[in-house]
């Protein structure tokens, strides 16, 4: 084993512990943010009037979490040493990498809208044609914008994009296969488009942090 | 799979952004051959090679090479 995979062996823990704590945190803070302060701003039972299913919260929560670490990667942007430490580079990130950054942000950023809004206009009751016609738009710019990302980066990013795609489609085909079996058999309900694509969304997003931390990426 | 990439930039004194430019990659790729994190492409290997005019042989080792 070379000297820097013991060190990294010896960061996991440490990793793992920081990972756990804020977990815990922003646990507790979503529990009190929902049980007090939620209800207080919008009405005791302002959500019940909405027909929320688990795949929406997944969908919702998968969203917010691409949302927020999207936030996090530009505010990181703003100042090249922070961001070079991030992609633990010698000295701070040049003009052409803080570029590739805040397009990889954006596309990550993009995402999540993409995957909010469905969720958003259902519950707002905006028109469902127009709604659909602005997701179409916004998912045509998402293509592009990926294809660029593609187009501007080197084996490592495209190697770990496809491990990361490969993993989720093997969880996932094989998750949904259980599923599709025990629905046929008549032990589960039926799941909708909707509930496949929170899944597989939330899915990818676990997978990639990992992909992307197992090559020094994240 | 191990490699002497580090060693070798450090014995020529290059940064790691001179050979990310040499290799045509990304300094994220320079830094993660060097720690072992990703084992490159077979082209992207024989470049490595070709720019520290080494057989490939002598700059990456598996495992059982090694022991």
């Amino acid at each position: 084993m070379t000297a820097s995979a013991v060190s990294r062996k010896r960061a996991l823990p440490r990793r793992l512990l920081i990972a756990f704590a804020v977990g815990l945190a922003t646990g507790v803070a979503g529990y009190v943010l929902g049980r007090t302060i939620l209800p207080g701003l919008i009405g005791p039972d302002a959500l019940d009037r909405f027909d929320l299913r688990w795949s929406d919260a997944l969908a919702g929560l998968t969203a917010l979490a691409m949302l927020i670490g999207a936030g996090v990667v530009l505010a990181i942007c703003l100042d090249p040493r922070r961001l070079g430490r991030l992609y633990r580079l010698e000295g701070p990130a040049s003009a052409g990498e803080v570029g590739q950054a805040r397009l990889q942000a954006a596309v990550m950023g993009l995402s999540g809208l993409i995957l909010l809004l469905p969720l958003v206009f259902a519950l707002s009751g905006v028109a469902g044609p127009a709604a659909l016609g602005l997701i179409v738009v916004l998912l045509a710019i998402h293509t592009v914008l990926n294809l660029k990302v593609w187009r501007g980066v080197d084996e490592l990013l495209r190697r770990t994009t496809m491990e990361a795609a490969t993993v989720t489609f093997f969880l996932g085909q094989g998750l949904l296969f259980a599923w599709a079996a025990a629905e046929r058999l008549g032990v589960l309900p039926v799941l909708t488009a909707w509930d496949i694509y929170a899944v597989l969304m939330a899915l990818y997003l676990v997978v990639s942090v990992f992909a992307a931390s197992r090559r020094g990426l994240a | 799979m191990n490699n002497r990439l580090k060693v070798l930039r450090a014995e020529r004194d290059w940064s790691q952004a001179h050979l990310a430019d040499l290799l045509g990659v990304s300094r994220q790729t320079v830094n993660a051959l060097e720690t072992g994190r990703y084992d490159p492409s077979l082209p992207l290997a024989f470049k490595i090679a070709r720019i520290f005019a080494q057989p490939i042989e002598s700059i990456f080792s598996d495992q059982e090479t090694d022991a």
